[in-house]
């Protein structure tokens, strides 16, 4: 008899001989990956075993592509810790916690080789260095030039920093000229951190009105904690071992005025509560950006969660939000706390303000998009 | 002498892929007349594939049954896919899908003439074996009640289905 029961006996013979193939190719896989996991854990050997491929990005979003390269002369000249080897600790839990936040949205060619774990400790869950090929920060929707001017940001051989918390972390990027100018700088909840040069032995921050601080640097970074009451910083110093100035920052510049910018129209079908004064709308439709009014005295810094509708996808994002002035606007695009979102998805996008380490929100608000 | 189906099934596993055509052509009648007498022929050529393509993927893993006929094991793989189109109205396609087997439309003329060597084939058993066989292949009756319509014993009508199994299967390989 030949025909369809035939033809489906010769499609299942071949079928069979592939399984076979599949399962033989699986343990020379195997067999290598042993290979690779015995040369990984024997010390010395780390640096030949290739190039580092941990997961980048949170498995759901677009992850950036692994850079081989190593970073630029400028760059290891500079900082100390990128000269050095890499170490387990670099390649540990932090980091790899760290790297989850890696966003192919604003990260291009992330150089994993040249990780490095900065700081660890009971008040610091990691601070992390990664240096990538590209770094860029850009506004998605329709925006007046001057605000995406002053927001919108691309840095070559950038070296970004993620600063891990136990719900969440903050990240910034700099590049080489930061480092140097005594611009890389940020703080996450009342923890400040400067990435500093090699040759800084410390950095003092002076306050208007509590003593100085001064905090030693060890693997080209200083970190401590600031006041938590609000306080002005008057200016950032860099001393070298003996104690003398390298670098002088004068953190209160007095402002160039610019323009303030014409107020947001006020948004229809919203809600406020708590710090949150008004909302105000930029631009209509899918691309427009939200602005909540909002007074804040008191708090360093503040979680904003957003609780967006399921067509949206990811339905909580949040993102962390600081600043020195009572009074302030904070701006919610569609690419809020998500970079892979460029436009709003029509719903009801619910939100709470949150300072660091508070069970209780301090505000909340929620707005409509048709 | 032919191998038996233990050692079809352990060929397989071990990358002799034509010993899984050996056990297909050995068993595929017997399957597909129990899949037609239960439903329409268009899906019982469909579940009759996924229920090899199911017990290729379970010999390559290792979980192909030790025994020496793999009839049982294979008409149980069959009852499960077949409860399982009822019960979601459409034939599963999840084993094909792994092996990659593309769908080739049947020859319904060639399916009912598989089942009628089957009935030939059978109409030449004793009646109590063909009864037996009936009973418990294709209407899955309990071996107890067999048993008891019979007025024999469960230990002799579990050997009348063997016997009858086991000579069905070598005269549907002297047909083919």
């Amino acid at each position: 008899m030949s025909g369809y029961l035939d033809d489906l006996q010769s499609r299942l013979v071949d079928a069979s001989r592939e399984l076979s193939r599949a399962r033989r190719r699986r343990a020379r896989r195997r067999g290598a990956c042993c290979a690779a996991l015995i040369v990984l854990f024997t010390p010395p050997a780390l640096a030949a075993t290739g190039v580092w491929r941990p997961q980048l990005g949170d498995g759901k979003t677009p992850a950036p592509k692994i850079s081989a390269d190593s970073p630029p002369v400028e760059q290891l000249a500079l900082l100390g810790v990128l000269r050095r080897a890499q170490t387990e600790a670099d390649r540990g839990v932090a980091s790899r916690y760290a790297l989850r936040f890696v966003g192919a949205g604003s990260i291009t060619g992330v150089r994993t080789d040249s990780i490095r774990l900065l700081a660890q400790s009971s008040q610091d869950r990691g601070v992390v260095l990664v240096p990538v090929e590209r770094y860029e920060r850009r506004l998605p929707g329709e925006l007046p030039e001057d605000l995406r001017r002053r927001v919108e940001v691309t840095i070559d051989d950038a070296l970004c920093i993620y600063q891990l918390d136990v719900d969440g972390a903050g990240a910034a990027c700099y590049s080489t000229a930061d480092v140097k100018a005594g611009r890389a700088w940020m703080m996450l909840g009342h923890r400040s951190m400067w990435v500093v040069p090699d040759g800084v032995a410390s950095v003092r921050t002076e306050y208007a009105d509590p003593a100085p601080i001064t905090a030693p640097a060890k693997d080209n970074i200083v970190i401590f904690s600031a006041p938590k009451r609000r306080v002005q910083e008057l200016r950032t110093t860099f001393l070298d071992p003996d104690g003398k100035p390298l670098l002088v920052t004068d953190r209160n510049p007095k402002p160039i005025p610019t323009p303030a910018p014409a107020p947001a129209a006020p948004a229809n079908d919203v809600t406020h509560t708590g710090v949150v004064h008004g909302i105000g709308v930029r631009g209509a439709g899918a691309d427009a950006v939200y602005e909540l009014q909002v007074q804040m005295a008191g708090s360093p810094g503040s979680y904003v969660v957003l609780q967006r509708p399921a067509c949206a996808g990811k339905r909580r994002v949040r993102s962390f939000y600081g600043s020195s002035t009572p009074f302030t606007v904070i701006a919610i695009p569609p690419s809020f706390g998500d970079f892979a979102t460029a436009r709003w998805c029509p719903g009801t996008y619910r939100g709470t303000i949150r300072p660091q380490r508070a069970r209780k929100p301090i505000g909340t608000f929620s707005f409509q998009v048709r | 002498m032919p191998r038996s189906d233990e050692q079809l099934l352990a060929a397989t596993r071990r990358g002799e892929a034509e010993a899984f055509g050996e056990f297909f052509a050995r068993h595929r009648a017997l399957v597909l007349v129990y899949l037609v007498r239960r439903c329409s022929r268009e899906d019982a050529a469909d579940l009759l594939a996924e229920t090899f393509a199911a017990a290729l993927v379970a010999a390559h893993d290792g979980r192909a049954p030790r025994a020496v006929t793999g009839a049982p094991w294979l008409l149980t793989i069959a009852r499960n896919k077949l409860v399982d189109a009822h019960r979601r109205g459409r034939v599963q396609d999840a084993a094909r899908r792994r092996l990659e087997l593309e769908r080739v439309e049947p020859d319904y003329d060639e399916l009912e003439a598989v089942g009628m060597d089957v009935e030939a084939a059978l109409s030449s058993f004793p009646a109590a074996d063909r009864a037996a066989l009936r009973a418990r292949v294709l209407d899955e009756q309990p071996y107890e009640d067999i048993a008891r319509e019979m007025n024999s014993s469960e230990p002799a009508v579990r050997q009348r289905v063997s016997r009858a199994l086991r000579r069905l299967r070598a005269d549907l390989e002297r047909q083919r």
